[in-house]
């Protein structure tokens, strides 16, 4: 049965069964029409206004799954089934008035024979038919946005926590920090009262650290080895710290104790060495996730140089990215008005991508290439990979939502990083775009001076 | 006594130099190699071969340009060479699935998260060291004082 057959057979049940001005009643706002377990022996059918449907676990107005309008029916179930009892309270939501029949309800069908409920039959049933679907397109509604919900929270709450994580760890960073250099001062003045020969060394460690790989050091171990006459742990040592030949060893019968002794101060400040560069390598990243964090919860724009948030990102990735090689050009660049944290986020979803491709291809020498120069309106900003690139069919899919190719494994995605990428550049009126075929793939972005 | 071999496998000097001065008290029964990267430690296991060197324990990071350390320890599980060789594997991520796949296919004897205690990697170490004298039936005696006592126990009853 189709819309107009039904509103033609509503007509004419109308003007039979409901134009009795005697079974009509007004109701104001908030009037209880059906109450639920109570018995029910009629069939309202609303002249004008709404009802709802109050229920114990119906909590909120979104929730409301029963409502009623003009020209739908009220208490169906209650007045067709048996029992005859309510199965939900119904109350007016505005100022209403119905109309209604009850079971003494004589027939005045057209035809002979038909009885009350194969009259009415047809035109309940359509009514029942569009609740049930009110009642599903509320319920993927809610789900839809529940989900939109969740991932917003997941992604706040990751914010959050990374900012919480990276003030914590950059406490502990502070203190690894500060304590290596307080020592690496300290220490070598005190060496350097006692004794020039430590402090020389020291320094030598402290200053540049082991400067030779573990294969130059086995190569100059072997022929120190030999030259010396020395057992092989000393030669290694002797290796590593990498003595300049301005220096005079003293003769063989001293030299082991010397080497053993040089060693230990060279170790010292070789200890420094590392303690600080780890601390900076450390506190470098902590200041990234920073930065990524800050994007997610709405800092304040400011002047944002290209370049720093680039690196940024790259440090941030640092990991994953040992193993690509990354070519970068960046020309002179203005800064531009922007939130730091938000432009890291979009190179590193970018470049996250990218990585994320060449790994799973197993492209042959990975390479990422970003590139950024100044136009007159505006800069230009490109990220190249290498990868397999997008096949063409989905090209018109990657910025869309929960669009993702990447659904086992550990590197799942959420189908987010693009979305996330167009809708902060499009918020700085900028452009995203891209090219892809295999072995070349270009996501370009354009950000406004 | 012949000393035995510990191989250390991390792409980073620093992570290398760090190890090298927490095993340091096992410098009178054991020598080091040192290696930057999977392929630079086949060179070194060709010529612990050549020389005839017992290797006892290989320390291998996971995560590594080139090769990484779950790939390489795979394919030396599959060297006839180093058949007693313990293996133990650093990762700075420890991820359910690598950690199956190094432990099944590999047959890793332990891995430790970064970052490390020294006391923890100390004891580790010498477990794989006794499990290896005796594996091979080398005369334990000689290494007695790094020997892990435990494990010894439990060769010797059995
Ligand atoms: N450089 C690239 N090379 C190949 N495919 C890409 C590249 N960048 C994006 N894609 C494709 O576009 C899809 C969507 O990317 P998007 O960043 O939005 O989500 P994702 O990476 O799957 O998940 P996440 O939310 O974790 O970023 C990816 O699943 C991938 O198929
Ligand atoms: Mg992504």
């Amino acid at each position: 049965m189709n819309k107009k057959q039904n509103e033609e057979g509503l007509k004419r049940l109308v003007a039979t069964y409901f134009s009795d001005p005697a079974k009509r009643l007004k109701l104001e706002k908030g009037d209880v029409l059906l109450e639920e377990g109570a018995v029910n022996d009629r069939l309202y059918l609303v002249l004008q206004g709404s009802f709802i449907a109050n229920n114990e676990n119906i909590e909120d107005e979104q929730q409301q799954l029963f409502l009623a309008t003009k020209d739908m029916f009220i208490g169906v179930i209650s007045f067709f089934s048996r029992s005859s009892i309510c199965v939900a309270t119904i109350v007016a939501k505005e100022d209403c008035e119905v109309a209604f029949i009850d079971h003494n309800q004589r027939n005045k069908a057209e035809k002979e024979g038909l009885s009350l409920i194969e009259q009415f039959m047809p035109v309940v049933v359509f009514d029942l038919f569009q609740r049930q679907q009110r009642e599903q397109q509320i319920i993927f509604e809610k789900e839809h946005t529940l989900e939109k919900l969740y991932q917003a929270k997941k992604l706040a709450s990751l914010g959050q926590m990374a900012a919480g994580i990276a003030h914590e760890l950059n406490n502990a960073i502070a203190v690894v920090s500060r304590n290596a250099s307080w020592l690496n001062e300290h220490v070598g003045e005190m060496f350097l009262q006692e004794n020039e020969e430590a402090i020389r060394f020291f320094q030598m460690g402290s200053e540049t650290g082991q400067s030779l790989s573990s294969r130059e050091i086995r190569v100059q171990a072997k022929a120190l080895q030999n030259k010396y006459d020395l057992d092989e742990d000393a030669a290694r040592k002797l290796a590593e710290i990498n003595v300049p030949s301005t220096i005079k060893l003293p003769p063989l019968e001293q030299l082991n104790d010397f080497i053993n002794r040089s060693h230990r101060y060279w170790e010292l400040g070789a200890s420094f060495h590392d303690l600080n560069i780890a601390a900076k390598h450390a506190s470098h990243v902590v200041g990234s996730v920073k930065a990524l964090a800050a994007g997610s919860s709405g800092i304040h724009n400011g002047h944002v140089s290209i370049q720093e948030s680039i690196d940024e990102a790259l440090t941030l990735l640092s990991s994953p990215l040992r193993t690509i090689s990354v070519r970068l050009k960046i020309r002179e660049l203005p800064d531009i008005l922007a939130n730091k944290g938000e432009l890291v986020q979009v190179w590193t979803n970018l470049i996250k991508n990218a990585i994320d491709s060449l790994k799973q291809s197993g492209t042959e020498s990975p390479e990422v290439y970003i590139s950024a120069k100044p136009r007159a309106t505006y800069v230009s900003i490109r990220f190249q990979d290498n990868g397999p690139g997008i096949a063409k069919e989905e090209q018109g899919k990657i910025f869309q939502p929960n669009f993702t190719t990447k659904e086992k494994g550990l590197d799942f995605g959420l189908g987010l990083g693009l979305t996330i990428c167009e809708r902060i550049i499009g918020n700085y009126g900028g452009e995203i775009s891209v090219k892809s075929r295999p072995g070349k793939t270009v996501f370009k972005i354009k950000l406004p001076l | 006594m012949e000393k035995l071999t510990i191989l250390c496998i991390d792409d980073q000097r620093d992570v290398l130099a760090a190890l090298r001065k927490d095993l340091e008290s096992l410098n009178e029964f054991c020598r080091f190699e040192f290696c930057e990267s999977a392929d630079e430690a086949e060179e070194v296991l060709d010529e612990l071969d050549a020389e005839v060197i017992p290797l006892a324990v290989i320390v291998c990071d996971h995560i590594m340009p080139g090769k990484n350390g779950v790939e390489f320890l795979i394919e030396f599980n599959g060297d006839a060479r180093f058949e007693h060789t313990r293996k133990f594997l650093l990762t700075g991520m420890a991820t359910h699935d690598d950690t199956i796949t190094a432990i099944n296919q590999a047959q890793i004897n332990h891995y430790i998260e970064k970052p490390w205690e020294k006391e923890q990697i100390l004891e580790v170490v010498k477990i794989l060291i006794t499990e290896f004298v005796m594996s091979v039936g080398m005369e334990y005696q000689s290494y007695l004082s790094i020997l892990h006592q435990q494990t010894l126990y439990k060769y010797l009853r059995t």
